[in-house]
């Protein structure tokens, strides 16, 4: 059976549809219609607070300033017609369509041969990022398929359009500037006409850059960084739970691929950008989700120089691709089998039901900064940190104050502290438990909870606590 | 039958002899044998291996590759002391056949290669561990260095079979196969550092076999993973006991454990062929060697299995060094004196390998738990209700599962175990505590009825007693007492608040 353009467009496509409707149709039979992960939650209470009142200067829960974000008022827009859920599940899901055909069409006009551009783009579809970013509700799906969008426009001679669509993706994340500047100019770099096209791209983008993101960096500075990420190999690899992590067969691919690229030409400048993305990726992990797309076009060179090696062994080729292609199938498996059961539950749900219900407004909630959007959209109700911190007031002392919270034995000092916040309730699930803040029994609060004076258990259902701070005032 | 088979067979059955004269010392077996003994009498019993095990831990999943239990459990149900004492030593002795013609093929001399044959039948460190311990590695070294030879042989149609069979095989026998891919890899980087011409069929089984045992060992281990992170290339050992597992290797110990002729010898053979000389063959050699050196320093592997391919992988290398060093001699003046060389190896050999092999041996059987400790588990299993836990040190948790069959608090196994530092301090408490409330307190979480207190529990937590135990004690029992083991009972209950 002979592959051409036209098969591996419409293959590409019809997988894509497939694999990129399991995790929503998982959910919606087995969760309650209740969306996987944390940021989808943000993104929701934003935008429907921005449909609802206008767009805040400051997030209404949490001490931070908010820049306005292009996808919630996508978001918002989509909410109107077709209700939070419903949105949430379908943009990621049409701009993960729209980005495949898209690269299609980026391939062919650069000449790859069919059987390359269907590796690279099952490699693609079947990694765990690319189903992360097209799965789950955020700004990233636009942020891809704008690159990719621009990119083809650019390839295609539509200066003034590529320069548009450049210009809007800077919109949706800064870093979105810094990618689409690297990958033009090592793609332009050696053809002057290409060069040309470039330069005015490199502009309108600086410019919408500049305007967008220098008077807010003015009034409120450069984010913070603080150290509260895991190890750089559990990122890396998406195998040891790292969420923008790269399957382990596409690295080894991709390193194959690396070598088969040097030994044809030497892309000294690719690989220099290539090299700094990566090491880009262990401070801002969220850019794994625009490397992933550089990893699958160097796997997928990988796989095609294998594929087109002179092999001796005809057996041994067909049970080697076998290996890989079921490689590619099974980590897809399992990394949506993983994001399908991804917390929240049913269970947590109901407990921040309870939760909204049964505290009052502005009760501020203390528990792990990774439960924190679930209790600000659900629970409608502050908390100390959430796992957008880069914003937020003295986030570093909020830090170093939840941890000592966590592992603190000394009751005076987690009564100074809970006092501190005005924390009213506190949040604990399985997960806390079982090593997301403490490994052994009686650590910490934990250990302090026997002290009834000062807490009382208000839920406890399906290993999810909720303790009321009751403070105690002597005499 | 030609003289270079008949001296190979007397080798391979003499050596055979010299294992089981000692293995027959003892009924029982190493302690950490029990694990395999449980899952081979599993199967023999009910077709199918314990993955989900009700007794260690208390309940969790074992992670473990059955073919080897699945060879073993015919024989095992047949005749038991056949299959775990006389079968596994068959095994673990043939290693001297693949051993005489990975040599032949390096040396293409058949009394270099007699030689490193009866040589490798005496590396100290690879008796003790195939001996008496119901190894599974007594298997897999034989057919690693299988694989090695027949990657060596590649032009021969039915070797690439062969080699392809095991390349499913071998890992699912056992995950050290991983070690295979890692020489692999480091041989194939040697190849093309030197520009050296490699045969289309080479590179496509072993990337073949790269891709495959990649793709398996994710299969097996993606729980794992997830559930420890990259924990798991340490088997999720508790900092407690990490130093006991993946301790610093000295070269005194390599020295003794490998042998001080194949270890200098081999080591000069990579000095050469590193930057000297080029050979492909002894670059696979030194792919293994790197890759064991890698493992053992990343703590990735425990010194002792490393330390087993090493001593095989060294005194194959020896057989180059033999080979080289007479040639030299035989152009120089010293020529005259060969046989006195000759007989100086042997006499080197015997005092470094064959004497601390025999002494590693009888060590070993020593080392073995005596027929009281059996005893003292059987008598517990006689005794005790099916829900018991019964408290023993880490190296007896085997003992409680298999022999016992009751509940044991921890054992050798940390994979998919998310408590394993809490159990490892909660151990040493119930041992070595002064107070009677915290030990009874620990009894009650872990459901401890029975406490063992053997020489095994005095060494490792430097105790005489159980402190917390008097006499006439209405909390605890003495039920059984022999020489070196004591069991008592737990009674009491601690009421919390």
């Amino acid at each position: 059976m002979r592959l051409t353009h036209r098969k591996v467009f419409w293959y590409s496509i019809l997988l894509t549809v497939i694999i990129l409707s399991i995790v929503p149709l998982i959910r919606i039979a087995y969760f309650d219609s209740v969306l996987p992960e944390d940021e989808p939650y943000y993104n929701a209470r934003m935008a429907t607070y921005i449909m609802d009142n206008k767009v805040p200067s400051t997030d209404p829960l949490v001490e931070r300033p908010y820049h306005l974000q292009p996808y919630h008022l996508l978001l918002g827009l989509f909410t109107r017609i077709f209700g939070i859920y419903f949105s949430s599940l379908i943009i990621p899901y049409i701009f993960g369509i729209v980005s495949i055909m898209f690269l299609n069409f980026i391939f062919r006009k650069l000449k790859f041969r069919p059987l390359k551009t269907f590796l690279i783009l099952l490699i693609l579809i079947l990694s765990p990022v690319f189903i992360y970013t097209f799965s789950i509700s955020t700004s990233y799906c636009i942020s891809v398929f704008l690159l990719i969008f621009g990119f083809y426009l650019f390839i295609k001679e539509k200066k003034i359009f590529s320069m548009i669509v450049f210009s809007i993706a800077v919109l949706f994340n800064v870093l979105n500037l810094f990618i689409g500047i690297g990958i033009l100019f090592v793609f332009s770099m050696h053809n002057k006409s290409l060069r040309k096209r470039f330069y005015p791209v490199l502009a309108a983008m600086l410019i919408v850059g500049f305007i967008f993101y220098i008077p807010f960096i003015y009034y409120y500075g450069f984010p913070k960084m603080i150290g509260i990420e895991g190890s750089m190999l559990v990122m890396f690899i998406s195998e040891l739970g790292g969420k923008f992590g790269f399957n382990m067969f596409n690295i080894l691919l991709a390193l194959l691929g690396m070598y088969f690229i040097w030994k044809s030409k030497k892309q000294v400048f690719a690989y220099l950008l290539l090299i700094l993305f990566t090491a880009a990726f262990f401070y801002f992990n969220y850019i794994g989700i625009y490397l992933n797309v550089i990893v699958a076009v160097l796997a997928g060179y990988g796989f095609y120089g294998l594929m087109i090696m002179k092999w001796t062994l005809k057996s041994v080729k067909k049970l080697t691709a076998l290996v890989l292609v079921l490689s590619l199938l099974f980590s897809a498996g399992f990394y949506i089998a993983r994001t399908s059961s991804a917390i929240p539950d049913d269970a947590m749900i109901e407990s921040l039901e309870w939760l909204r219900e049964e505290s009052d407004k502005g009760d501020i909630i203390f528990s792990h900064y990774s439960n924190g959007f679930w209790i600000e959209t659900v629970s409608q109700r502050p908390v100390i940190l959430d796992n957008y911190y880069n914003y937020i007031d003295s986030v570093d002392m909020r830090f170093n104050n939840s941890e000592e919270l966590f592992f603190s034995r000394n009751l005076d000092n987690t009564i100074e502290l809970l006092d501190k916040y005005n924390v009213k309730y506190i949040f604990i699930t399985p997960e806390m438990k079982k090593g997301l803040v403490w490994e052994r029994e009686k650590e910490g609060l934990l250990f302090l909870f026997r002290n009834e004076q000062t807490f009382k258990r208000v839920y406890d259902q399906d290993g999810i606590e909720i303790w009321q701070y009751k403070l105690v005032k002597e005499g | 039958m030609k003289r270079e088979q008949k001296i190979l067979l007397a080798i391979f059955l003499g050596i055979l002899a010299f294992r089981l004269a000692f293995v027959f010392l003892t009924p029982s077996y190493d302690y950490d044998a029990y694990f395999n003994i449980r899952q081979i009498d599993s199967i023999a019993k009910r077709g199918v291996p314990v993955f989900h095990d009700e007794l260690s831990y208390g309940g969790r999943t074992f992670l473990f590759s059955p073919i080897f239990h699945y060879i073993l459990a015919p024989f095992y149900l047949a005749i038991p002391s056949f299959a775990l004492k006389i079968l596994l030593n068959v095994f673990a002795s043939s290693l001297v056949f693949v051993i005489y013609f990975i040599a032949k093929k390096l040396t293409n001399n058949t009394n270099i290669s007699l030689f490193t044959a009866f040589i490798s039948a005496f590396i100290p460190i690879y008796v003790i561990n195939t001996m008496n311990a119901v190894s599974i590695y007594s298997v897999m070294i034989p057919l690693f260095f299988l694989m090695v030879y027949l990657l060596m042989n590649l032009t021969y149609k039915k070797y690439v079979n062969y080699f392809i069979i095991l390349v499913l095989i071998l890992p699912l026998i056992h995950f050290s196969a991983i070690l295979l891919v890692i020489s692999l890899i480091f041989y194939l980087i040697f190849i093309r550092i030197e520009h050296l011409k490699q045969k289309r069929i080479e590179l496509e089984v072993i990337l073949f076999g790269i891709f495959f045992v990649a793709w398996l060992y994710f299969l097996i281990f993606k729980n794992a993973f997830l559930f420890h992170g990259p924990a798991v290339v340490w088997r999720n050992v508790p900092l407690q006991i990490m130093s006991q597992y993946f301790g610093e290797v000295g070269l005194l110990e390599s020295l003794l454990t490998i042998g001080l002729v194949p270890f200098i010898s081999g080591i000069y053979i990579v000095y050469r062929y590193v930057f000297r000389e080029k050979d492909k063959n002894i670059y696979l050699l030194i792919g293994i060697v790197l890759a064991i050196v890698l493992l053992i320093w990343g703590r990735l592997i425990q010194p002792p299995i490393g330390l087993m391919f090493l001593g095989v992988t060294l005194t194959l290398l020896f057989a180059r060094f033999f080979k080289l060093f007479f040639l030299k001699l035989s152009k120089t003046k010293l020529a005259y004196y060969k046989t006195y060389f000759f007989v100086f190896f042997i006499a080197l050999f015997v005092v470094s390998s064959v004497v601390p092999s025999f002494y590693y041996a009888k060590e070993q059987i020593y080392a073995a738990p005596s027929k009281n400790v059996i005893e003292a588990f059987e008598w517990i299993n006689q005794n005790s209700d099916e829900d018991d836990a019964v408290l023993a040190t880490i190296t007896e948790g085997y003992l409680v599962t298999a022999v016992a069959k009751r509940k044991n608090v921890a054992d050798n196994q940390f994979l998919l175990i998310k408590d394993a530092e809490q159990r490892i301090d909660d151990i040493k408490t119930m041992y070595k505590t002064l107070y009677k409330i915290d030990a009874t307190r620990l009894f009650n979480k872990y459901g401890v009825r029975y406490i063992v207190f053997s020489d095994i529990a005095k060494k490792e937590f430097d105790i005489n007693e159980l402190r917390y135990i008097e006499e006439g004690d209405e909390c605890f029992g003495l039920v059984y007492d022999k020489e070196d083991i004591k069991v008592y009972e737990s009674y009491c209950q601690v009421e919390e608040e």
